[in-house]
C-alpha cells in the first residue's frame, strides 16, 4: 500500500429533491488498500459509491480517480478506466451460466472496431475463467445457469466477474450481506487475497464489523450524509460519536 | 373461395406450388424478422421502417440490375450499404429515442418510414419492380409446379444468412455484449460494456439483415416504394408470435406466415393476400392476450 490515494472525494453532495444523501463528503482511498466505508442505513453510502461509478450525475464537489476528473463521465468510460463496482444485489446475467456471465466481463479498455468480431471465447480467456472461478471456489459450478445458484454463490460469481475485468480498483457494497457464516470467512481470505497478490484496490461497504475491522486499514464513517470520522479501526471503534450514531447500536 | 378450395382439393398438385412458394417467400419472411427481434429484444425499439428497409435494400438489387450488374451482387452491396446506412440512422434518429417512452420510438420510425417510401418513389417510381436473375425456371407434374432456379437459391442464402448471424450472435465479441446488453443494459455498462456502440452495431446489423432480405426479394418476387409497410407488419406478426431470442420460433413462423399468404391469396383472391396478413396479426395479439392471462405474471 501506498500513500498516494488512487480515488479523491472532495466536497461531493447528492440530494434527491428535499433529501440530502450526500453533504459536502470528502474522503481519499489509498492505492493498494483496503478502505471500509461504515454507518447506518440511509447514511448515504451506497448514494457515495454510485457518484464514483457515475450512476448519477453529482450537486457539487469534484471525484478523482488517479488524479483525473471523473464526475463528470459516464458508467462505461469510468468502468474503462479500471474502476468498477459490486452491488448489494447482484447484478448478473441470471439466464446465462457461469462461464458466459465471465466471458462477458473481460475488460473493455481499448476495443476497437475489429475487436468486436474477435473470438469471445479463446483459450487464453477460456484459462483465465477457469482460474478465477476456482479462485472463489465456484470451478465446479461453472456450467450451471447462474440465476439458480445461491445468492451468496451469486455474489461470489459477481466477484470473480469484477476480477476478470481486472479492474485497479474494486468498490464492493456489502459483500457479504447475505452469505453465510461459513463462506463469509472463505470471501474475506479471496478478498485480502486480491489485494494483496493481484493488487487490486478495494473500498468496501460493510456492515458486518467483524469483517471490516479485520480487513480494512482505513475506514469512514457516514451518518445522515456527512463524514462523522475516520481512522484506523481501532481510532473509529473506539470514537464516541461513532458509537452514539451506530456502533451502539448493535 | 369454395371453388378455389374445391380446385386444390380436386387438383392436389396445386398445394405443392403453393406450398414452396410460400416456404420460399417465408424464409425472406424469417430473415427480416430475426432482424426486427433483435432491435426490439435488446434496443426495445419497435422498428416501424423495418419494411422500408427491406425495400432499400431490394431497390439496391434491383438498381445494380438495371446498369448490367447481376442482382445477387446486390446482396452483398445491400448488406453493406444498409449497415451504414443503419449505423447513420441510429447516430442521428435513434439514439435521440431510445431512452424516451414507445411511443416516441414508433413515431419516429414511422416517420422515418414514411420518408424512406417517399424517397424511393422519387427515386425509383411508383412501378412494381422485379430484379431480373435470368435463372431458368423448372417444371414439374405436366408444368403444374414450376419452380425457378433463383428461388432455389434465394432459398439457400437466407439459411447460410440465418447461420452467419447466429454464429456471429454467439460466439463473437459483439454478439456477446449484445446478449449481455439485451438482458441487463446497467450491468453491462458497469463492466465497461459501451452500450451506445452496442445499439448502434445492432441496429446497423438488423438494416443489413434488412436490406439482405430485400435484395433477395427483388429476385424472387416484387419490390415497390410503398410496400414497405406490409413487410413491416409481416415481421411483426413473425416475433409477435415466436417471441425474442426463439430463432427456431422466428424461422417457423416465418416460413408458416409465407405459406398461409400464399393459401389466403389463393383462396380468397389475391386482393385478400395482404389482409391474411393483418388477419394473422390480429389472432396473433388476441392468442398472446390469452395465453398471457392464462399465466401468473411478475409482480411489478
Amino acid at each position: 500500500m501506498t500513500d498516494a490515494p488512487v480515488i479523491e472525494v472532495t466536497g461531493v453532495s447528492k440530494s434527491y429533491g428535499g433529501v440530502v444523501a450526500n453533504e459536502n463528503v470528502s474522503l481519499t482511498v489509498p492505492a493498494g488498500g483496503i478502505t471500509g466505508l461504515i454507518g447506518p442505513n440511509g447514511s448515504g453510502k451506497t448514494t457515495l459509491f454510485n457518484s464514483i461509478v457515475g450512476y448519477h450525475p453529482i450537486d457539487t464537489g469534484s471525484i478523482k480517480f488517479k488524479g483525473e476528473e471523473i464526475s463528470t463521465y459516464r458508467v462505461p468510460q469510468i468502468a474503462r478506466l479500471g474502476l468498477l463496482r459490486t452491488f448489494q444485489q447482484t447484478r448478473i446475467y441470471s439466464n446465462m451460466n457461469c462461464i458466459d456471465n465471465m466471458l462477458i466481463s473481460i475488460p473493455h479498455r481499448r476495443t476497437g472496431f475489429r475487436d468486436m468480431f474477435k473470438d469471445r471465447a479463446d483459450k487464453p480467456t477460456l484459462e483465465e475463467v477457469d482460474r478465477l472461478l476456482d479462485f472463489v471456489g465456484l470451478y465446479e459450478k461453472r456450467r450451471l445457469i447462474s440465476g439458480d445458484l445461491s445468492f451468496g454463490q451469486q455474489k461470489l460469481l459477481e466477484f470473480a466477474m469484477a476480477l476478470m475485468n481486472k479492474p485497479e480498483v474494486l468498490l464492493l457494497d456489502e459483500p457479504t450481506a447475505g452469505i453465510n457464516p461459513t463462506l463469509i470467512n472463505g470471501l474475506i481470505d479471496r478478498l485480502r487475497r486480491a489485494n494483496e497478490e493481484l493488487g487490486i484496490t478495494l473500498f468496501v461497504i460493510e456492515h458486518n464489523m467483524r469483517v471490516i475491522m479485520n480487513m480494512a486499514q482505513t475506514i469512514y464513517c457516514l451518518a445522515h450524509g456527512q463524514l462523522l470520522a475516520h481512522g484506523t479501526p481501532d481510532e473509529v471503534q473506539n470514537d464516541q460519536r461513532v458509537i452514539d450514531a451506530y456502533l451502539g447500536a448493535h | 373461395m369454395w371453388d378455389n378450395i374445391a380446385i386444390l382439393t380436386a387438383a392436389p398438385v396445386f398445394n405443392i406450388q403453393l406450398l414452396l412458394d410460400g416456404l420460399f417467400i417465408g424464409a425472406t419472411f424469417a430473415l427480416a424478422a430475426y432482424g426486427l427481434a433483435l432491435v426490439w429484444g435488446v434496443m426495445n425499439v419497435k422498428n416501424l421502417a423495418q419494411g422500408d428497409f427491406v425495400m432499400m435494400g431490394g431497390y439496391i438489387a434491383w438498381w445494380l440490375g438495371t446498369q448490367g450488374i447481376h442482382p445477387l451482387w446486390g446482396l452483398p452491396a445491400s448488406i453493406v450499404i444498409m449497415f451504414a446506412f443503419g449505423w447513420a440512422v441510429y447516430v442521428l434518429m435513434i439514439r435521440r429515442v431510445i431512452d424516451k417512452d414507445m411511443f416516441t420510438s414508433l413515431l419516429a420510425t414511422f416517420g422515418l418510414a414514411i420518408v424512406l417510401a417517399q424517397a424511393l418513389n422519387l427515386m425509383f417510381g411508383p412501378e412494381v419492380q422485379t430484379a431480373e436473375s435470368d435463372f431458368p425456371i423448372r417444371s414439374y407434374f405436366d408444368n403444374a409446379v414450376t419452380i425457378a432456379d433463383i428461388k432455389l437459391v434465394a432459398f439457400g442464402l437466407c439459411g447460410l444468412l440465418a447461420l452467419a448471424v447466429v454464429l456471429f450472435m454467439k460466439n463473437s465479441r459483439m454478439g456477446q455484449a449484445i446478449r449481455a446488453t439485451a438482458q441487463d443494459a446497467r450491468a453491462a455498462r458497469v463492466m465497461g460494456i459501451d452500450t451506445d456502440r452496442v445499439y448502434a452495431f445492432t441496429y446497423a446489423l438488423n438494416a443489413a439483415i434488412c436490406g439482405a432480405a430485400g435484395a433477395l426479394i427483388s429476385m424472387i418476387w416484387v419490390i415497390q416504394p410503398f410496400y414497405g409497410i406490409s413487410h413491416s407488419i409481416r415481421s411483426f406478426v413473425i416475433v409477435t408470435a415466436a417471441g425474442f431470442g426463439n430463432l427456431p420460433g422466428v424461422i417457423m413462423a416465418g416460413l408458416g406466415l409465407g405459406v398461409m399468404e400464399q393459401y389466403g391469396g389463393f383462396v380468397l383472391g389475391a386482393e385478400y393476400q395482404q389482409a391474411t396478413v393483418v388477419a394473422l396479426l390480429l389472432g396473433v395479439l388476441v392468442w398472446r392476450q390469452i395465453e398471457m392471462r392464462r399465466h401468473r405474471q411478475v409482480v411489478q
